[in-house]
């Protein structure tokens, strides 16, 4: 029991960062982006390829992250262009279609260069006992790590002024805009920035686990479930969105398969899209 | 010459807004365009603010032309606009919205910032509170605080007495002719004609689009014309 729960928060707090990023882009740049787990699986693949040219581990995962934070640029500032020029409902629309698309090519150009491949740190991975679960240290790595991503976030949006623009443009890009805030530019650092963060997760990913290239719909997907559920313009609901369905799915894929663990996470999105409607939906609308 | 609209044409799709309007504001003086609903007075100062693009004429401030600079491009260059819906951040506490204001200044920030309370103590006292929480004369007053804290050289408010009870009002005047009096440049559109008379220097007439009469406030304030359709006064 006590394992499974452990499994689920670690797993949940790597689908946290997924998700924040994703809010934080929808927030800002009013782009749902459909590529964020590729942005994932690239920091991954990157790291392992570091790693395979004799970096040692840490300046691997640390090039992975940077690689998923320069593809989060490059996407900012070309593919993302055209959605950019428009405003509201067909900028959400023209975003999807164009980060779907990334996704594809990245996901099908991972295939053909690198098939049957996967990223492990293959550390030594001893086991400690904590309350009397046996807990491998590279899950409480990976955690701790995600955990740290949080803090550093949250301290940066909360108490610099940097930060604050980010949050400013979040509530009010009209009065950002007045304040002499550049949107665009804010954009750009927030893309970037949730890029890195979805890099950690693809790297922790193959700490306590392995990464797989095939893995980034799912990232993707995932990471949106929990955005859905956290409600779209909060951190702290992400969070905690998070770690709740990384529970819940470790729970009904031990006990009813991963499948079925699909299903239950998706029941509980709409169910919060019906009874939270301040989530994702009511910015659709 | 500070601010100068040159020959200015406006409008959403095919409905002109603004027709041939050329205003102008010199260092330290006060402006008040009025006008009736719908003549154009929101349009002509989101122009100069860079948040509509003109179809035709230009924008000239201090000694350069604003064409195609972006809002928050105009905003650094010290012409702040705070527009009737104050477009504060509603989740974020007064300090912290004072703190954006100072963005685009913030080695000034702090020094603007003893100005500013000092000028609306009340703000002083509520720094924690949420922005969303003020009534509607603090926020009121926020919103001009947030612009002041940039150090702007000029401030356009757009219809400042919306939704105020009178007394605010008044109290919000007071404010503004105080800041006047410190030599801060002031574009006002106002529906309360006398108040924005007894605040300004000079006034534009806007009317349907275009500019109707102009000249010193105070011979404005005496015009029958005026003072039947404005000021309720036969």
């Amino acid at each position: 029991m006590s394992a499974i729960l452990f499994d689920g928060v670690v797993q949940g707090l790597q689908l946290s960062l997924l998700a924040v990023g994703i809010t934080l882009i929808y927030g800002l740049g009013g782009v749902l982006n459909l590529a964020h787990g590729q942005f994932a699986v690239v920091g991954g693949v990157a790291a392992a390829l570091l790693l395979q040219l004799g970096f040692g581990p840490v300046a691997a995962a640390l090039g992975g992250i940077a690689s998923a934070g320069i593809l989060g640029l490059a996407v900012d500032r070309t593919l993302l262009i055209p959605a950019y020029r428009y405003r509201g409902e067909e900028r959400l629309l023209l975003g999807l279609i164009l980060t779907l698309g990334f996704s594809f090519i990245v996901d099908g150009t991972l295939n053909w260069k690198f098939p049957e491949f996967s990223l492990s740190f293959q550390l030594k991975v001893p086991l400690i006992e904590v309350g009397g679960i046996a807990m491998r240290t590279a899950s409480l790595a990976a955690s701790l790590i995600a955990l740290v991503v949080f803090a550093g976030l949250f301290a940066f949006l909360k108490l610099t002024l940097a930060g604050k623009a980010i949050r400013s443009i979040i509530e009010n890009e009209v009065g950002a805009e007045l304040c002499g805030i550049d949107p665009a530019r804010t954009r750009t650092f927030i893309v970037c920035l949730a890029a890195m963060m979805a890099g950690v997760a693809g790297v922790t990913q193959g700490l306590f686990s392995s990464l797989g290239t095939e893995m980034g719909p799912e990232f993707t997907i995932l990471g949106l479930l929990v955005a859905v559920v956290g409600g779209v313009r909060s951190i702290n609901g992400t969070l905690a969105a998070g770690i709740l369905l990384g529970i819940v799915n470790a729970f009904a894929s031990h006990y009813v398969g991963a499948y079925v663990a699909y299903i239950i996470l998706l029941s509980f999105a709409m169910a919060t899209i019906l009874v939270r409607p301040a989530g994702l939906l009511a910015r659709f609308t | 010459m500070l601010v100068r609209v040159e020959a200015l044409h406006a409008g959403y799709g095919s409905a002109a807004v603004l027709r041939d309007v050329t205003i102008e504001a010199h260092p330290g003086e006060a402006i008040a365009v009025i006008g009736p609903n719908g003549a154009g007075k929101t349009t002509l100062l989101k122009v100069i603010a860079g948040m509509v693009r003109p179809a035709r004429g230009a924008v000239r401030y201090e000694d350069r032309y604003l064409t195609g600079l972006r809002a928050y491009q105009v905003a650094r260059l010290g012409l702040v606009y705070v527009p009737a819906e104050r477009e504060l951040f509603p989740t974020m506490t007064v300090l912290e919205n004072l703190e954006l204001g100072a963005y685009r200044n913030v080695r000034a920030a702090q020094l603007q910032l003893g100005y500013v309370f000092g000028l609306f103590p009340l703000l002083k006292e509520r720094r924690h509170q949420l922005a969303g929480t003020l009534s509607g004369g603090e926020q009121q007053m926020l919103a001009v605080s947030r612009a002041l804290m940039g150090g702007p050289k000029v401030l356009m408010l757009d219809e400042p007495s919306t939704g105020l009870a009178p007394k605010v009002v008044a109290e919000l005047y007071r404010n503004l002719s105080q800041l006047k009096a410190a030599g801060l440049t002031l574009i006002v559109t106002e529906q309360q004609v006398a108040l924005a008379l007894a605040l300004t220097d000079r006034a534009y007439v806007l009317e349907q689009g275009a500019v109707r009469m102009s000249g010193r406030s105070a011979e404005l304030a005496g015009n029958p014309e005026i003072r039947k359709a404005y000021l309720g006064i036969n």
